[in-house]
């Protein structure tokens, strides 16, 4: 399963702190950041794979145009506004919200459906066991193959095989490359003396 | 909780009980009695806003340490790096090993495959010592020259020719992906092996795989932390006084 990776944007430490305790408490996600100001969000966006970015409502709206931006440059993240009771709605339409009164049960709802959203695009519902496609890139692999290599190998682009890479790497929760290879082995996928 | 000068020494393990072994790498024994840290490192001989500053580092993953910045040398942090650097070499990764190897041999009766998990650890644990050994060897001999001469205010030629090569910023980009392997023995053990025939063995390897990929964050975190931030902050200083 992949992980969901969100930044918290937020000036109150006890809201930071709470909301990651709460969105870690959802199977299948990370708190990468909590920060507290514009200016540190679009310095730290672009720096790592963000996927869910949960920001106050005074923030969206004191800096509107640069939140646009961001909305455009990053089409790929999905944003959650934070309503406090005497606050305005965000000015930035079709964004979902919570609300710093909700209960537990509602916070809980609206983030775990966001999650689930986000995995559901990402993985598409694959089954969490290797293709047929990926079993032939991962031979390659713990037979020593390159990425460019096994390219030109199986007539595939460069970043097809990264992609298969992650999603071997995912679905088997091993990284290293003689980690694969001792998964390999251990599942007849290459033989011992393949490797020599 | 933040440790304090006047946290007793037992409330540390309580509070966290991993916190034992960075305790005995400072030399401090059990049978703390009533002792504060105060007193602890005053009987010790130990630099007190150290010792604070590397549990407070290890126990709190939030902890940003600002204040006790220039109030110890990076010699001292260095210092304490080598002994964790001698207890992981000395003790940690043996250990280790003899566990993985009986795990190995006795617990998987059928298959000979299994065999390749003790190839696994063995590269695993070349990669810690190459890792270890080029710290030792070039980040930190670098950090101590960075310190005499921003403290001697005196900067060699050798020095001024290295800084336009190389930034301790370069060393923290190396970090990465240490922590990387054990978390895959792991999953090899737990999901891919057949199942053992010795369940307690292997729990007992899983159970110090986990302790090790945390101790390495941890070690890991307290070099980004309180020992890199001070030399960035000495580099800057001494090229500002080289333009």
């Amino acid at each position: 399963m992949p992980v969901v990776k969100f930044i918290i944007v937020d000036s109150s430490f006890l809201i930071r702190k709470g909301l990651a305790t709460i969105i870690e408490s959802i199977r299948n996600t990370k708190v990468v950041n909590s920060i507290n100001s514009i200016n540190e969000l679009i310095n730290e966006i672009g720096k790592k794979q963000i996927d869910i970015v949960v920001i106050n409502c005074k923030v969206v709206n004191c800096y509107n145009k640069q939140v646009e931006q961001l909305l455009k440059d990053f089409p790929s993240i999905d944003w959650i506004i934070l309503n406090s009771n005497n606050e305005n709605y965000s000015k930035i339409n079709s964004i979902d919200s919570i609300n710093i009164n909700d209960e537990k049960s509602v916070v809980i709802e609206k983030l775990e459906k966001t999650v689930f959203n986000k995995i559901k695009s990402v993985s598409k519902s694959q089954p969490d066991i290797i293709s047929k496609r990926e079993k032939n890139v991962l031979k390659l692999i713990a037979s020593g193959y390159t990425n460019k290599q096994i390219a030109e190998e199986l007539f595939i682009s460069f970043n097809t095989v990264i992609t298969h890479r992650k999603n071997i790497t995912n679905k088997l929760g091993i990284k290293s490359v003689s980690g694969l290879t001792v998964y390999a082995i251990l599942n007849k996928i290459i033989d011992f003396k393949d490797i020599q | 909780m933040i440790i304090t000068a006047d946290t007793k020494m037992a409330d540390i393990i309580h509070l966290n009980y991993y916190l034992i072994s960075v305790i005995y790498r400072f030399g401090i024994n059990l049978g703390f009695g009533e002792d504060t840290v105060k007193e602890a490192c005053k009987k010790n001989d130990i630099n007190i806003n150290f010792f604070l500053e590397i549990v407070n580092a290890f126990h709190d993953k939030e902890y940003f340490p600002q204040s006790h910045l220039k109030s110890f040398s990076v010699k001292l942090i260095i210092n304490y790096l080598r002994k964790t650097h001698k207890f992981y070499i000395d003790f940690k990764f043996p250990e280790l090993q003899n566990l993985i190897n009986k795990m190995v041999n006795t617990c998987y009766p059928k298959s000979k495959d299994v065999a390749l998990v003790n190839k696994f650890f063995n590269e695993y644990k070349e990669e810690l010592n190459n890792h270890i050994n080029r710290e030792e060897e070039v980040a930190f001999p670098y950090a101590i020259k960075i310190e005499n001469a921003y403290l001697s205010n005196n900067i060699p030629e050798e020095l001024k020719k290295e800084l336009v090569n190389y930034s301790i910023s370069k060393y923290n980009s190396e970090h990465d992906n240490l922590e990387e392997k054990p978390f895959d023995l792991k999953n090899i053990i737990i999901k891919y092996l057949p199942p053992p025939t010795n369940n307690y063995l292997c729990s007992k390897v899983i159970d110090e795989l986990y302790h090790l990929e945390k101790d390495l964050n941890d070690h890991a975190r307290i070099e980004e932390k309180v020992m890199v931030p001070k030399i960035i902050e000495m580099e800057n200083y001494i090229k500002k006084r080289l333009v």
